[in-house]
């Protein structure tokens, strides 16, 4: 009977439990915001959001994308405080890009990520930008062309990072990441607003280069390309580049079919130096109609080993610029060494920047012409 | 009292669930850090021969109940002090796992509902649970380690594009000591709160099984899966998220995203660790009961069980206030209590209970005619 | 249980009656009288054997006998015979009983009792002038319906034979499965004015002992007044009585109640009702099919798979939606929590009354179609189908994802149809706990079922058994079905004594 006496007494604490749902909200009484941004942080934190409204019921239902803006001390309460004009409970869950402008990245990202990374209900795979030469503010107010809501057209271009290597997706959790680990300083891909038929429309292309938290400058369009191929996350995209065949210089349009990327602390003594070796399979996509044969086995080679030289230049002016001019090691060469070397990077981690800025890299690419497409020469027209 | 027996499958299971069940959230080893796979192997050495300890003590108690086993291992008194004392860290320890649920809960899932809701209901359960008493446990728990499992290796499985194998090196940079510190914690919290199954030993034995059947390949079942788990989420979150957050598997178990649509298995890593945890509380109230009904010398534990399961739902409030308390107890690194329940009293009660054994078997073999 | 203690002391065993008197006047005219008086169903045929003559009557039950094998093999005999002059008393009825009835089944009774249950059972009964004793033949012939495929365990492979309403009809079909003399068959009767006959059948040297005199124990336990059905049996001698979990199975086909007690079950065969009871009944038993046993066995794995997939649906997808909407919309892909957000927006209820509602509407028109002739039942779809779940969707009313959870929860739900009841009740417990705590609700209410899973036994086997075994032959016929040859012990907890099903040369050959 005392089993019994438990089972009762199990479904009159049910019971009795069903009297308070504490965390019960109705679905259609909760706001999502899809993305939000941070334009400014003092005086007052402004706070860009934008959420996903639904118009329309059953199958007529539409999402239109509202975008509000708050001022208030801090990121969290600025958030909070947009339950007021949204009338509903704000729910932040689902949210899959955060801008922040080039000023509030400047003054260090810290400020804005520390509540970020606390809150319960913000995803750690969010996607981080930079607004280039725009408010984020003007940025959620462009008008994307196909998709509704500049998230979802920021979240849908990040995803096809794997067919271009325009720039490096970096989710909050690779942010953060690289901010705790020693030797290596974190990048965002950054956001442009181009006119595109009398609108604005929003395009993720190039980097910014981060020292510490604060951001300290800009990466081009190509040489985010040779950042992604130095991170190794490169997995697509073309290249253009003039191609001397035959005493010929041609236009050839390039693919990336794939990359192998090895790099490897030297220690000698009291010498450390990189050595970066890449290995580049390439797809031939176009050559503008020029009489290219690639079935020439000299042919090949020939371009091969001019891509490999038009690389290793390339790499060499990135490392130039992020070892002289930004010093900052956003390669993460010094956590490399803190992995692969520990010993050295106890003796120098201390001074690393100035390490860094003189750091010996030798740089070899090695290339190979995988696939011309479905031709091995282009259309030789006769008269 | 009718004789309580578990198979050993089912024993297996049970003390998997139990050491598993609600540690595997939280940080275990985090002083450690990206070394903690050595943390764990160096506790696993270490832990192996308490285990056995454990193990011979359920042995030397023939499968007799733990009222009758006890007095004649140790004498009277000494056996109800024993008894009292893991009667209460039985029950503390029931409380501490009922805290650690309750702001897991409030923490990730459920802000508005309060604690004490969930304690209540965790506590209904248990009571229901522990009345039953350890057969339905044992069954319970060999149903229950199958959903476990399937949920936390499909989430392992998935999670294994986000692996990154190269944060465990540079390979103890900040020395030994820091291993060492992650061992002694991983050791406290959970791997020898198996002593508590010492209380339950005569269900685990039998006349043909000794109790190291079932103690033993649990304990290392779960002290490996620990170590994967662990090391996958170093190697998911990297060596900083893992140390400063919470519950590093919850965490890494967050970033599983398969083609937009399988994501969020944060949630379903939860729902397990509710598993583990209500299994856990059981065991330890179950113990409690038992241990505190020898202490005052009934032999039936059952008329306790309410008083006591009922007193953890304040009992959890009370030793983990914040989730702060609750991440500092499982995390710390020795504790006094634990030493003395966990390494100090078992090895005592070994050794008195050995050398009164051998005494008693020279008596009748000595002296067969009696005194 | 509280039934069997209150019927007790009321009701007398046995009615005391007066023996048969040497006058047959007499006896006939007490049976008119008393024991038969006001049943114009009995009929008394008079005649007379021929030299020496002697009154004779034979009492019989209209309808309930073969007519024809009565005038044949015991009237007409009895007229044509001459029975010796000197032979009286018990003599000339042994006499009788030997040398006239040509019937295989033929007692003598000498009260007025043993008269009246064999004429209500079907019996004709003998009376003759000058004695004390009468004779009552088996005569049983009314009509049956013949064997035919159950409507409720119909099968695409298999036997197409089904239980009848006739305990011997029943027994005759099992038996011719196991022809072996080790399968035994004893006969109970049950019910203190139905006096149904109950046929306990089980495999001597599989079935162990102690079950079967547990299972006779139980049902000489029972004291009622009808069994009408096999149901009213299950529900005296079950364990957890109070559990919606079935503790002990029912089937209507011989070849399921076959296979059962090979495996060291017991079945229970009740007179008046094709559903046999076989026990112990466990957990696993609800998600088995006949079938399984005649496909290839991995088709047969997956079917079983599917069916623990379908418990969980039709249990948990309210329960969860209700979670997952109301408590963690986090868990639910963005579009998709959108368009949930968007399919509610004009809803006037809460999901909650939503869910509860939705789950009623459905169970009543699954209610009203089961018990419907079925002309009528098909318009009951019609109106569910189009009038409650276009139009209320129309009428924004209900959200359509709301009608696809009901609609799966009920289509699951019939996949699983031992337990389909069962799940309507564990769906409701699920739906209350979700809604106040969520996902952790929900478990809550898994973790409660499963303690009372745990903590169940049929007929002193735990109810989990093969799921909780954990080892590869424990768990060989549970969510998966290994093939035949590998199926080499019978399960543990139900023969412990004589597992082996394959000889083990057998064995071999066969792989």
């Amino acid at each position: 009977m005392k089993k019994d006496l438990a089972r009762v007494f199990f479904l009159c604490a049910v019971t009795l439990l069903t009297t308070g749902c504490w965390d019960y909200t109705e679905i259609e009484l909760r706001d999502f915001v899809v993305g939000a941004g941070v334009d400014a942080v003092e005086p007052k934190v402004i706070v860009i959001t934008e959420m996903a409204k639904s118009t329309g019921t059953g199958q007529e239902a539409e999402f239109r994308p509202v975008v509000l803006t708050t001022e208030a001390r801090s990121l969290t309460s600025g958030a909070h405080n947009l339950a007021n004009p949204s009338g509903m409970e704000i729910f932040w869950a689902h949210a899959q890009v955060f801008l922040v402008s080039e000023e509030v990245a400047q003054g260090g990202m810290l400020t804005i990520l520390e509540p970020i990374i606390r809150a319960r209900d913000l995803r750690s795979t969010m996607y981080l930008l930079v607004a280039k030469d725009c408010t984020v503010e003007e940025v959620f107010k462009s008008k994307p062309p196909l998709l509704t809501g500049v998230s979802q057209h920021l979240t849908s271009i990040i995803r096809l990072s794997a067919i271009s290597a325009d720039f490096v997706p970096q989710q909050l959790w690779q942010f953060t990441g690289d901010l705790a680990a020693p030797g290596i300083s974190a990048t965002l891909p950054a956001v442009e607003l181009v006119h595109e038929g009398g609108n604005l429309m929003p395009v993720v292309r190039g980097a910014a280069v981060f020292k510490l938290d604060r951001m300290i400058g800009w990466l081009s369009k190509e040489e985010t390309q040779i950042l992604a191929l130095l991170k190794g996350e490169s997995e697509g995209g073309f290249f253009v580049m003039d191609t001397e065949i035959k005493g010929n210089t041609t236009a050839i349009t390039y693919e990336f079919r794939g990359s192998q990327l090895k790099t490897k602390p030297i220690v000698d003594g009291e010498r450390v130096e990189m050595k970066v070796s890449l290995s580049l399979q390439l797809g031939v996509a176009g050559t503008r109609g020029a009489d290219v044969d690639f079935s020439d086995p000299a042919v090949v080679r020939g371009v091969e080993e001019q891509v490999a030289r038009y690389f290793t230049r390339r790499i060499r002016d990135f490392l130039r610029l992020i070892q002289e001019d930004y010093n900052s090691d956003i390669l993460g060469f010094g956590r490399l060494l803190w992995r692969r070397e520990p010993a050295t990077w106890r003796k120098i981690e201390s001074d690393w920047d100035a390490v860094f800025r003189g750091l010996p890299v030798d740089v070899e690419v090695d290339c190979r012409i995988a696939f011309t497409g479905f031709r091995a020469q282009p259309i030789k027209m006769r008269n | 009292m009718m004789n309580e027996s578990v198979p050993e499958r089912q024993g297996i299971a049970l003390v998997f669930l139990f050491i598993v069940g609600d540690s595997f959230v939280f940080g275990l080893a985090r002083w450690a850090g990206r070394d903690l796979w050595l943390s764990f192997l160096v506790a696993i050495v270490l832990a192996s021969p308490l285990i056995l300890v454990y193990g011979r003590l359920g042995s030397l108690m023939h499968g007799q109940p733990f009222s009758e086993a006890l007095p004649r291992l140790l004498g009277k008194w000494p056996s109800r002090l024993v008894a009292l004392t893991y009667s209460a860290y039985a029950w503390r320890l029931g409380c501490f796992v009922t805290g650690d649920i309750t702001n897991f809960v409030q923490a990730v899932s459920l802000p508005d509902t309060p604690q004490v809701v969930m304690a209540f209901g965790y506590a209904i359960l248990v009571l229901w649970a522990v009345k039953e008493g350890i057969e339905v446990l044992a069954r319970f728990s060999s149903v229950m380690i199958i959903v476990v499992l399937l949920i936390l290796l499909t989430a392992l499985g998935l999670a294994m594009t986000e692996v990154n194998l190269q944060e465990f090196l540079p390979i103890m940079y900040d020395g030994f000591w820091p291993v060492l510190q992650g061992a002694f914690q991983i050791l406290d919290f959970p791997l020898l709160e198996t002593v508590l199954f010492i209380g339950l030993a005569n269900a685990l034995t039998t006349k043909k099984r000794s109790a190291y059947k079932v103690l033993i390949p649990g304990f290392l079942l779960a002290a490996f899966f620990l170590m994967l788990f662990a090391s996958a989420s170093v190697a998911i979150l990297g060596e900083e998220a893992y140390m400063t957050s919470y519950f590093p598997v919850f965490m890494s178990t967050a970033r599983i995203d398969i083609a937009l649509f399988l994501t969020r298995l944060e949630a379903v890593v939860g729902v397990t660790f509710a598993i583990g945890t209500f299994l856990k509380i059981s065991v330890c109230l179950l113990v409690a009961s038992k241990t505190l009904a020898h202490t005052l010398g009934f032999s039936d534990y059952r008329f306790l069980v309410t008083p006591l399961v009922l007193s953890i739902i304040p009992g959890s409030q009370w030793f983990a206030k914040s989730i702060m308390e609750m991440e500092q107890s499982a995390t710390k690194i020795v504790g006094f209590t634990d030493v003395v329940v966990q390494v100090a009293l078992p090895l005592v009660m070994w050794i008195v209970a050995e050398i009164r054994m051998s005494k008693e078997r020279k008596n009748k073999a000595g002296k067969p005619s009696g005194i | 249980m509280f039934f069997w203690k209150r019927a007790k002391g009321e009701q007398p065993k046995t009615r005391d009656l007066d023996r048969l008197s040497t006058s047959l006047e007499t006896n006939l005219k007490w049976l008119r009288s008393n024991l038969f008086a006001d049943d114009d169903t009995i009929v008394y045929r008079r005649f007379k054997t021929k030299e020496p003559t002697r009154q004779c009557v034979l009492i019989h039950a209209n309808n309930m006998t073969k007519h024809e094998f009565l005038s044949d093999y015991i009237v007409r005999p009895l007229m044509i015979s001459s029975l010796p002059r000197e032979l009286h008393g018990q003599r000339l009825i042994q006499h009788i009983t030997e040398q006239v009835i040509q019937s295989d089944g033929a007692t003598v009774f000498s009260s007025y009792e043993k008269l009246a249950e064999g004429v209500v059972a079907g019996a004709g009964a003998v009376l003759v002038e000058g004695c004390n004793l009468g004779i009552s033949v088996d005569a049983q012939g009314w009509e049956k319906r013949s064997v035919t495929e159950p409507q409720t365990e119909s099968v695409v492979r298999g036997p197409r034979q089904g239980f009848t309403e006739d305990l011997g009809v029943n027994v005759s079909l099992v038996r011719r499965k196991i022809l072996s003399p080790e399968l035994k068959v004893r006969m109970m009767d049950v019910g203190l004015q139905t006096r149904t006959k109950v046929a306990i059948m089980y495999v001597e040297g599989i079935a162990p002992k102690e079950l079967v005199d547990e299972v006779f124990q139980r049902i000489e336990r029972i004291e009622t007044d009808a069994i009408l059905e096999s149901g009213y049996i299950e529900e005296f001698i079950r364990d957890s009585p109070n559990c919606p979990f079935p503790t002990i199975g029912h089937t209507e086909r011989p070849d399921r109640v076959a296979g059962k007690i090979l495996e060291g079950r017991v079945a229970v065969l009740v007179d008046g009702t094709p559903f046999a009871l076989t026990m112990p009944f466990l957990f696993v038993e609800a998600f088995q099919a006949n079938e399984d046993y005649f496909h290839h066995w991995m088709v047969a794995s997956f079917h079983r798979t599917l069916r623990y997939i379908s418990f969980f649906l039709t249990t948990s997808t309210p329960g969860l939606y209700l979670a997952l909407v109301t408590h963690h919309p986090q868990l639910i892909p963005m579009s998709l929590s959108i368009s949930i957000a968007a399919a509610r927006k004009n809803v006037p209820f809460p999901a909650m009354v939503e869910v509860i509602a939705m789950g009623l509407v459905f169970e009543i028109l699954r209610e009203g179609g089961v018990r419907l002739p079925k002309p009528v039942g098909q318009a009951i779809s019609i109106v569910g189908a189009i009038v409650l779940g276009e139009a209320a969707v129309g009428a924004s009313l209900v959200s359509a994802p709301m009608i696809i959870v009901v609609g799966v929860t009920g289509v699951a739900g019939f996949v699983v149809s031992k337990l389909n009841d069962t799940a309507v009740l564990i769906r409701i417990l699920l739906v209350f706990t979700s809604a106040v705590l969520g996902l952790y609700g929900f478990l809550f209410g898994i973790m409660g079922i499963m303690v009372q899973l745990a903590s169940m036994e049929s007929f002193g086997i735990p109810y989990l058994s093969s799921l909780t075994s954990l080892t590869i032959q424990g768990s060989k016929d549970t969510v998966i079905r290994l093939p035949w040859w590998r199926m080499v012990l019978r399960p543990r907890h139900l023969a412990p004594k004589n597992r082996e099903r394959l000889h083990r040369q057998s064995r071999s050959k066969t792989k």
